[in-house]
């Protein structure tokens, strides 16, 4: 079958189109998202206990 | 698929995946957000004397309401509060206090200023961000206590609500924050400076440790820096180091140490210089940097004396920088 050079050259573009897309697809899965402030997640990932209030008053063991 | 995100808030720049955490260990991309993990959260809450972060210029004697979360920006191999700094919050008990509960429990306990401290604020900033804006908005003082690793937009937001800054220089030595801490030293000094511009009142801190940053030449250069540029005003204290950690083999810093580097510190000119972690007679004494008469005598957190007359020396008149009641 004979290709005519039109249709040559729409193959062409709708292959380059392609590769475009997949690659843009593909850099935005991996480059990162800049993110400065972050949201609060909601829920501890630790043991939780209510706060004493006693305790508060006394000075911490810890430096600083 | 969710993105990986880049944590901008300290110069780690962590990339962070899906489901990851960053190397503070409690910011996590979570469905493609970054999370606070400790928002809300302390794992010690304390009424501590201010003179214990320690902080002598500012409010000398009163109480201040302490706080911390898990985690932390910096891995330094002498620091003393591991056991809460590098750890993940799966391993610590900690409380749920909400910003506007600390500002309450700091009234309730007659606390003036509320302190973010023991392990590094910079590390749960959203939490001590709108922590701050409250106390501020309530009449309370906030004091940070930090590494200072932390970027310039971040710190220049945080800093608009803070009072005092009190910044630990651990060295002036890049080899020194990239072998003992994991760290940079440029953002650091960067922190310290921005601070001073933007008139908090700044302390600074350097810890002795023995053989890794004790020597005259490398206390000189540090500070020679401070007086260059931060003035000769900014209190600083040198603290001794206690084994700890992963430096538990090297000796403590011995008193002979501590004295060398105060001696150092005022032949460079440096007009307030303490001496901590040590008991030592006069170690946390304030004196008049002009006619060198005790204007607040202090032992260990407490304040014994305090001679000072409107912020003023009682002897010569001299005006002591720092914020006095």
């Amino acid at each position: 079958m004979e290709l005519k050079r039109r249709n040559f050259l729409g193959a062409c573009g709708a292959a380059l189109l392609a590769c475009g897309a997949g690659g843009w697809m593909w850099l935005r899965e991996r480059a990162p998202v800049r993110w400065l402030i972050a949201v609060r997640a909601g829920r501890y990932p630790g043991p939780i206990r209510p706060l004493d209030e006693n305790d508060l008053k006394k000075p911490g063991r810890w430096l600083g | 698929m969710a993105a990986t995100l880049q944590c901008e808030l300290c110069p780690r720049a962590c990339l962070i995946a899906p489901g990851g955490r960053g190397d503070c260990r409690v910011r996590v991309n979570l469905d493609g957000k970054l999370r606070a993990l400790t928002y809300g959260y302390p794992c010690t809450l304390h009424v501590d004397p201010i003179e214990k972060k320690p902080v002598f210029h500012f409010l000398p004697g009163t109480p201040t309401l302490s706080l911390a979360t898990v985690g932390c920006n910096l891995h330094c191999k002498n620091c003393q509060n591991w056991e809460i700094s590098q750890r993940n919050p799966e391993e610590v008990v900690a409380s749920e206090v909400p910003p506007a509960r600390l500002v309450e429990l700091a009234r309730q306990n007659a606390c003036p200023s509320l302190s973010f401290t023991y392990t590094d604020p910079v590390i749960y900033y959203e939490y001590a961000l709108d922590t701050c804006t409250l106390g501020r908005a309530a009449g309370l003082k906030n004091i940070l206590v930090t590494a200072g690793y932390i970027n310039p937009e971040p710190a220049r937001e945080l800093f608009r609500v803070t009072d005092v800054a009190r910044i630990d220089l651990k060295a002036l030595s890049e080899k020194f924050y990239r072998d003992v801490c994991d760290a940079t030293l440029k953002p650091v000094l960067d922190t310290i400076v921005l601070a001073k511009e933007m008139k908090l009142a700044v302390e600074i801190v350097h810890l002795i440790v023995t053989t890794l940053n004790d020597g005259d030449a490398d206390l000189k250069k540090l500070c020679d820096w401070i007086v260059q540029n931060v003035g000769r005003d900014v209190p600083l204290h040198f603290s001794a180091f206690q084994p700890q950690h992963k430096l538990a083999h090297l000796p403590p810093t011995p008193v002979e140490t501590l004295r060398r580097a105060r001696d150092i510190a005022r032949a460079a000119g440096l007009h307030y210089v303490y001496l901590g972690n040590v008991l030592e007679h006069d170690a946390a004494n304030t004196y008049c940097h002009k006619c060198n008469k005790l204007v607040i005598g202090r032992t260990g957190f407490s304040v014994l004396e305090n001679r000072l007359r409107a912020g003023k020396c009682p002897d010569c008149g001299t005006e002591i920088p720092g914020v006095w009641n």
